[in-house]
């Protein structure tokens, strides 16, 4: 039952600790477990203990009163159970503290795979996602949706461009504190492929609860398809698209949004930072760091996550679009305090900008 | 000289609303904290009920995220300083005088004082209640959150300035019990002999000595930053966000042994007075409780794992976080040996220490857990964390407690609680808050984080988050029963007499409830259960019959003479002062001449107070 309950495997548990994916997660939870268990065995002896004293020595009617020996104590019992808690704590401390370092920089077990890093910037409440080419320069930018290579080194350095946040995705790895004014370093590697979810872990305002992010771990092949993508610009502007494009850039999102254009001149006067860059924004499958998925708007979240991983159409299953209207129309609505404004759009420009951010591939 | 003293002369009365707020009595002073904390622990509750209102079921929108914030951050310093803190402050000013044989603590104007601060420190603490904008970063108030770009409202300044004027009240309550403890025992009373709940008073007193300086600093940094424009956690111009961090948890860490010390003293008072045998291997326990009370110093980086501070740092905390766990099995081996054959007498009082044992462990046993640096990161930040914490808390503090007012109830009132509505609370109270935080750990093993104003729903955490919510509603039945038991018990419950339990320590040995003076005659302390020793002179053998304890009854009539001092005005005028100099800021931001009018009326409180103070006649 205990197992059952703990490793979880059975159910759809996106963002458990208990799941992982990854030889970090992994790593954490063998710890996890093996000092679980000794847990489990002081407890049972304890609670055991108490409820035996208890029964055995509970008054018996008449005898309330009746004065036991008066045991002030026993020395080698007092050495005896001061031992005993402290080789078990040495048994804990040794693993321990052999596993700090790992959850630093990956041990040199690693040191053949191959490597990418990533740095990670928090946000109130979105996540950017700047990848690094061999040389350590910037290859392009993406947000909220973090995509990487199967059996690779993923060295992720933490930044934050406003509090703290805190960086995790249990099944891949446990956090690791976003600290503005210092640059934190973690890293991770996905031995399986699959979609898992993440979560800001460190309170940093109203939406905290909002800022969630998505990790997609796929084949080598599979992620450079993707990476080559997401290194061209926005692709290229069709008439079908202008209308959208005129909301866009009449309304305020110019001024917070990336689109980078093909052209010197396309998109050009979409440079703002303030916000995710959207570049290919139509091709990622969740709204506002996961605040809201592109499927059916009465879709949960945890079909969204056992969905995703194996429709190639997922995109298609919203046609109306709905959840991207409502983050569109009345964005502070949906995530409380957000810097994207109500932008109280008309049906028509809503229909136009869903068309038009969805054809950024 | 007695006009020096002001224009007021020393409050005679003894009965009215004046008594109380002129009062330097400390059974009636530990009768003020007593209520004015239970009355912040059913505040604490409503709003935790209303957390787990808003998360009974996903995607909720009951509550917005950002009343959600001020919620658990309000619920969490409530119950911290508002609550545990001054309901333990309450037993030290009821217990640890009666214990150790004295009339009075050492200082009766300076704990009136105590008090008095400590009630408009709380007032200050909840003033953004009124515009709902209390604090809403957390109880830990992690740097730059707090700063005014990212924490606009007053709810920071409240939280500066109410928790200043708090810390105020711990030191002067931390400096009495402190002197009070070391020199106001019986003749007789080594400090071996000292019971245990006043040696846990005792070193609760240091940590708060020690503890409170810290979080000051940090409180005037923030303070500094917000409303003076220095740059102490601002990264930009130079700060350092974790500054903060350090000096928060250099103070968190020792909080939580100050929250959990004197819970441990109550229960190793309970256990053997209802086992009817000696606290087992006492000295142990004093150690263990010192142990603790050091190593709490070195251990604040493990609320910091995360924090990225470099596996050097992160070893060196998780190993002395491991080496805190030795002393505290200690504590329960040497509680569960208590037991070990006594002869266990299953009251009320006792429900709730057996309890705190079982819920306690757990605690604790959680702990190591995440002392585990590695595999914490995965835990920390989690529902798990706050299964922990309340299982140390709630289990740990709030059991012993609620098991202490029981115990004691009879000798502050006279009178005994029910026994039989006794049970019920403690079983309601027992089964609600592991049905609400033991699901907690699972919920935050599969991922779901703290502090969320909502969760989606699908992933895995809907059941038990319902289940948690629900269970709290036998909380509220239990923690009512409580409340209506201890009211109905105080008017009419079964006369209780001088030593119901038949028990073993000196404030049992007096008239329940004592007289103003305590003691008639100051006892002479042979050994280490004074009264207990008294009563079964000859320990060895079984059941002689019980000697009528103390002399405090036939003395009664001689001693009437017994020269206390008389209540006195100035420690509320001080206080009245340290009020209106708490508020002089805020009320500046509103407008500036109300807040010179604040701190020229606070001040002139202030030196009136302690001028008054000085030249105070005795009577
Ligand atoms: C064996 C004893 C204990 C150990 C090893 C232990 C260990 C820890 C660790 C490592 C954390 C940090 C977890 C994290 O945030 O990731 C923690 C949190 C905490 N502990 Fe304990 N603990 C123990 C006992 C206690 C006791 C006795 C109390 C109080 C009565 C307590 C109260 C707390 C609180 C309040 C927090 C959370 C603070 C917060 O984040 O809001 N712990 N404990
Ligand atoms: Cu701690």
């Amino acid at each position: 039952m205990a197992v059952v309950l703990l490793s979880g495997c059975q159910l759809a548990l996106p963002q458990s600790t208990l799941n992982p994916a990854g030889d970090v997660a992994q790593s954490q939870q063998d710890l996890f477990l093996f000092v679980f268990w000794i847990a489990v065995v002081i407890f049972i002896g304890v609670q055991g203990f108490l409820t035996i004293a208890v029964l055995k020595y509970r008054s018996r009617r008449g005898h309330e009163s009746d004065v036991p020996p008066q045991t002030h104590g026993n020395t080698p019992l007092e050495i005896g159970w001061t031992i005993a808690p402290s080789l078990i704590v040495i048994a804990i401390t040794i693993p321990t503290v052999a596993g700090i370092g790992a959850t630093y920089d990956a041990p040199s077990q690693y040191a053949d795979d191959p490597s990418l890093t990533i740095e990670v910037v928090g946000h109130q409440w979105w996540w950017e996602y700047r990848y690094l080419d061999e040389n350590g320069d910037l290859d392009f930018i993406t947000a909220n949706e973090l995509h990487i290579p199967v059996d690779t080194v993923i060295n992720l350095k933490l930044s934050s461009n406003d509090v703290i946040h805190s960086f995790s995705v249990p099944r891949l790895a446990g956090s690791r504190d976003v600290v503005p004014g210092r640059v934190n370093r973690m890293w991770l590697n996905a031995t399986e492929t699959g979609v898992y979810a993440g979560q800001c872990k460190e309170f940093c305002g109203d939406s905290h609860a909002l800022m969630r992010t998505v990790a997609f771990a796929r084949e080598s092949a599979d992620y450079e398809a993707w990476a080559e993508n997401e290194r061209q610009p926005a692709v290229d502007r069709t008439a079908a698209m202008d209308a959208g494009w005129v909301v866009f850039q009449e309304n305020a999102c110019r001024g917070c949004h990336t689109i980078e254009g093909a052209t010197e001149d396309e998109y050009e006067l979409a440079i703002g930072v303030t916000g995710p860059n959207l570049s290919h924004f139509g091709s990622r499958v969740t709204i506002a760091a996961n605040t809201l998925h592109k499927g059916p708007a009465d879709m949960n979240m945890g079909a969204f996550f056992e969905d995703v991983p194996t429709d190639p159409d997922f995109m298609q299953r919203d046609p109306a679009a709905e959840n991207l209207k409502r983050w569109l129309n009345n964005a502070p609505d949906v995530k409380p305090g957000t810097e994207m404004p109500d932008l109280d759009l008309t049906d028509q420009q809503l229909d136009d900008l869903v068309f038009f951010l969805e054809s950024l591939k | 000289m007695a006009m020096l003293g002001g224009l007021l002369e020393r409050p005679t009365g003894t009965t009215g609303i004046w008594s109380w707020l002129t009062t330097i009595d400390h059974k009636r002073i530990g009768t003020l904290y007593l209520v004015t904390a239970f009355f912040f622990f059913l505040v604490g509750g409503i709003e935790a009920s209303l957390m787990r209102l808003q998360l009974a079921v996903p995607d909720s929108t009951l509550i917005s995220a950002n009343i959600f914030s001020q919620l658990f951050t309000m619920h969490a310093l409530t119950m911290i300083f508002l609550a545990i803190m001054p309901l333990s402050v309450a037993f030290f000013n009821w217990i640890v005088p009666l214990q150790i044989g004295a009339r009075d603590v050492a200082f009766p104007r300076l704990n009136a004082l105590s008090y008095w601060v400590f009630l408009f420190g709380a007032i200050i603490l909840n003033l953004g209640w009124f515009t709902m904008t209390a604090p809403a970063a957390g109880w830990f108030a992690y740097a730059n959150l707090t700063n005014t770009t990212f924490s606009p409202t007053s709810g920071m300044d409240f939280y500066v300035l109410g928790l200043l004027v708090l810390g105020t009240s711990s030191l002067l309550g931390a400096f009495n019990f402190v002197v009070t403890i070391i020199n106001l025992r019986a003749p007789g009373m080594s400090l071996m002999r000292m019971p245990i709940f006043t040696w846990m008073a005792f070193i609760t007193s240091f940590l708060l000595a020690l503890a409170m300086p810290v979080i000051t600093i940090g409180l005037v940094e923030l303070g500094f930053d917000r409303f003076f424009g220095t740059n102490f956690f601002v990264f930009e111009r130079g700060g350092d966000v974790l500054l903060w961090q350090h000096l928060f948890w250099v103070f968190g860490h020792p909080e939580v042994y100050i929250l959990i010390l004197p819970a441990m003293g109550i229960v190793s008072e309970i256990l053997p007075t209802f086992s009817r045998k000696p606290l087992f291997g006492f000295p142990v326990v004093v150690f263990s409780g010192l142990t603790i009370a050091f190593l709490g110093w070195s251990v604040w980086a493990h609320h910091m794992f995360a924090a990225g501070l470099g596996p050097v740092p992160d070893a060196v905390f998780a190993t002395t976080t491991m080496a805190i766990a030795i002393p505290t099995g200690v504590k329960v081996f040497n509680w569960l040996a208590t037991l070990w054959g006594g002869n266990i007498q299953l009251k009320t009082p006792m429900y709730f220490a057996i309890g705190f044992i079982a819920l306690f462990t757990i605690g604790g046993l959680s702990g190591m857990t995440h002392a585990a640096a590695p595999s914490d990161l995965q835990q920390t930040d989690t529902y798990y964390i706050v299964a922990h914490i309340h299982y140390v808390l709630f289990g740990g503090s709030i059991m012993a407690i609620l098991g202490g007012i029981f115990y004691w109830f009879p000798k502050m009132s006279g009178r005994m609680m029910s026994e039989y509505l006794g049970k019920w609370s403690f079983w309601l109270v027992f089964i609600g808050m592991n049905m609400t935080f033991g699901p907690m750990h699972y919920v935050g093993l599969v991922g779901m984080p703290r502090r969320n104003f909502t969760f989606p729903s699908g992933m895995g955490w809907d059941l038990w988050n319902l289940v948690a919510s629900l269970s709290v509603l036998f909380m509220i039945a239990g923690v009512g029963l409580f409340v209506y038991n201890a009211l109905r018990s105080a008017r009419s419950g079964e006369v209780a007499g001088d030593d119901p339990w038949d028990a073993r320590t000196l404030e049992w040995a007096m008239s329940s409830p004592p007289p103003h003076y305590n003691f008639a005659e100051i006892p002479v302390v042979h050994g280490r259960d004074a009264l207990w020793e008294q009563k079964y002179p000859d320990e060895e053998h079984a059941a002689p019959p019980p000697v009528p304890a103390g002399g405090a009854h036939e003395a009664d009539e001689e001693h009437h003479d017994i020269h206390m001092p008389s209540p006195s005005y100035f420690p509320l005028i001080c206080a009245l002062g340290i009020f209106a100099l708490g508020i002089t800021l805020l009320l500046y931001q509103m407008a500036a001449p109300l807040g010179y009018a604040a701190g020229v009326i606070g001040i002139i409180l202030l030196l009136w107070g302690s001028y008054g103070w000085i030249f105070e006649p005795t009577d």
